[in-house]
């Protein structure tokens, strides 16, 4: 064997080796490159995310709340004008919404690795934002444990598993407090109004429908189909509420609303002055399923339990 | 009795039968001999059972009359725009109405809930007043372009309408909720307004009935046979617009009955507007009636009466085209 065949064997491996080196180190590359996770949202969509999560847009002031909660807020770089709370999320940037709908190009522009969404938006700007590669996930809970898996989902993907503990435990106890202080007392027929002409309430499989169970009522609208079934006048009568939630958005601003018409007059609510309009605060609460939510369970639980909750 | 009048007999025997029907039915179930008992006693002074006495003369006696006025209205009006258009595809917002209205609608959310009423009929006879304007050619009503006015008009108001709802802070649901139509708030006052305008507006149209078979052969025939056409049309279409307008305001825009009953009325009883006429007032407050029925008396919640009207009105006249096509060739 010649010498320069062993150096060019030599050379060859050495060649080889440092190829096997290099793409070696492309794959340690990959590795270290973003994180890919998939988690179900609340449509039962599989979300592929990118960790860690650095700019955050929410298209909804609930699922902006929820990430406040958590102690996630400062990944948020942009909300919408509904926003109210915290007073923080007043100052975010705004996407602007024209009738609860953001312009895809707006969202982009933040340059954000997660948008957070409810029904409201519609699917085609879910479709294009995925399309750009950005991932959309829909967090509209239907009931208050539905928030606290929204709440542990935002927390495991944010890296705020702890702060989402932390404010999933203060819920429940906030709840369960207001809840065995009611526990042995007779339950309430409540009717809840979205909207009065026609009656429009929540059904069954709403979060409304469970605020107001959790907080001690029966929601008489709980048997029609829908979430959002029209209630006939005369099934109300019949149904002879105890209690009427009255939404802000309703234009009702008190009580002389019921108390001449010959048909609302009759019921037991309108009788004993037991109906409740909410003012714009109120109605947020009670539409906007996040850590608010337990000001809603409590404020329907002084409603219809007065004699219990006195001191506040 | 002639066949027509028994025609006519019918409709009414059946309109009753509806209504009494209609009475009895609803979401809470009141069996008929509760129903009976309780407008009995109530009558008599006796002790009734309270919560069926409020159902029954506070929610369902007001809901149905106004069902069968508005079905009247709709149907009276549907018919004067297909014969005086001459055109079958004629309903009763031709004149642009239901833009009108809906843009009245949209301005009163703005304002307050209980301005929407009044503006929606401003606004609907708003629209009707441009439409006739527009249409006005040498002192005489062009049905051609009067067809387009409407359009024109309708797609106006639309647009400003669909501008405030879009741009502005009008109450959306109310919107919604208003534009899809219903009689779910009806009480005895709706009843007692829509009745005194029916009775005022509907003998303007019913004195014209006989040039109604002329105007068909169209305007210079009618004319040469001694119909004021500029009369005719003005009269009728202003009177029958403006009790739609009133009754579009109450409920809201209800489409298909003021199409669709002309066209069952002639299938069953010919063209003479003098069997025509009455024939679509009992099958327009015929069809409202039933459909708003089932409407209401749906168990899991109340439906938009739109959508049972069409279910309702499409196939019956689906049969019946195709039933004359079948008559027609067997003879």
């Amino acid at each position: 064997m010649k010498w320069s065949n062993v150096l060019a064997i030599i050379i060859v491996a050495l060649v080889f080796l440092s190829i096997g080196y290099y793409a070696g180190q492309l794959n340690n590359h990959t590795i270290q490159a973003p994180q890919k996770i998939v988690v179900t949202d609340d449509l039962g969509r599989n979300v592929t995310i990118y960790l860690p999560i650095k700019r955050v847009v929410s298209m909804d002031p609930s699922n902006t709340q929820m990430m406040y909660a958590i102690g996630a807020g400062n990944l948020l770089v942009a909300d919408t004008s509904y926003d109210w709370w915290p007073a923080q999320a007043k100052s975010l940037p705004k996407v602007e919404m024209d009738n609860g709908t953001a312009s895809v190009e707006e969202v982009v522009s933040y340059n954000p690795n997660l948008v957070l969404a409810t029904t409201i938006q519609s699917t085609q700007i879910i479709d294009q934002l995925e399309s750009l590669g950005i991932p959309v996930l829909v967090l509209e809970p239907n009931n208050i444990s539905g928030i606290y898996r929204d709440m542990y989902l935002l927390g495991n993907i944010t890296g705020h598993k702890t702060g989402a503990i932390n404010e999933v435990n203060y819920m429940k106890s906030y709840i369960g407090n207001i809840t065995s202080k009611i526990a042995n007392l007779p339950r309430l027929r409540v009717l809840y109004m979205l909207w009065p002409d026609p009656i429009y309430t929540a059904g069954n499989n709403t979060f409304i429908n469970n605020i107001i169970t959790t907080a001690g009522g029966i929601n008489v609208a709980a048997n029609l189909t829908g979430p959002w079934p029209i209630i006939n006048n005369e099934t109300v009568l019949q149904d002879n509420p105890q209690v009427i939630l009255v939404d802000n958005d309703t234009g009702i601003s008190n009580i002389s609303y019921f108390k001449n018409n010959p048909v609302w007059e009759n019921i037991s609510a309108v009788q004993n002055n037991r109906v409740y309009i909410f003012n714009q605060t109120e109605s947020n609460w009670m539409n906007e399923p996040g850590p608010l939510t337990i000001y809603a369970v409590r404020m329907v639980a002084q409603f219809l339990y007065p004699q219990v909750f006195n001191e506040t | 009795m002639k066949p027509k009048f028994l025609i006519l007999f019918s409709l009414l025997i059946l309109l009753i039968l509806n209504i009494l029907f209609s009475i009895s039915i609803g979401p809470v179930r009141i069996p008929f001999d509760s129903v009976t008992s309780t407008i009995f006693y109530y009558f008599m002074g006796d002790p009734y059972n309270r919560i069926y006495m409020l159902i029954i003369f506070y929610i369902r006696m007001p809901r149905v009359f106004l069902a069968v006025l508005v079905g009247a209205v709709l149907a009276i009006s549907g018919l004067i725009t297909q014969t005086i258009f001459r055109n079958p595809l004629g309903d009763p917002y031709l004149t642009g109405i239901a833009s009108g209205a809906a843009l009245g609608a949209s301005i009163g959310f703005l304002i307050s809930p209980f301005v929407v009423e009044p503006l929606a009929f401003a606004f609907a006879m708003l629209a009707v007043f441009i439409t006739f304007i527009i249409s006005r050619v040498d002192g005489e009503f062009s049905p051609e372009i009067m067809i387009l006015a409407g359009i024109a008009v309708s797609f106006l108001f639309s647009a400003l309408a669909s501008y405030l709802i879009y741009l502005k802070e009008v109450n959306l649901r109310g919107v919604l909720f208003w534009l899809l139509g219903g009689l779910y708030g009806a009480n005895w006052n709706d009843v007692f307004y829509l009745t005194i305008a029916s009775l005022i507006l509907f003998p303007l149209i019913l004195y014209f009935v006989p040039e109604f078979d002329l105007m068909l052969m169209g305007d210079e025939q009618a004319k040469s046979m001694g119909v004021d056409t500029k009369r005719v049309k003005l009269i009728t279409l202003l009177s029958s617009s403006i009790v739609t307008s009133f009754a579009v305001s109450m409920v809201g825009i209800i489409g298909f009955i003021g199409l669709v009953s002309p066209h069952i009325g002639r299938k069953i009883i010919g063209e003479s507007h003098r069997f025509l006429l009455p024939a679509s007032i009992l099958i327009g407050a015929n069809l409202l009636l039933a459909s708003d029925t089932i409407a209401r008396s749906n168990p899991g919640g109340e439906i938009p009466v739109g959508i049972i009207t069409s279910f309702v009105g499409a196939p019956l006249l689906i049969y019946l085209l195709i039933r004359r096509r079948f008559f027609d060739r067997g003879n």
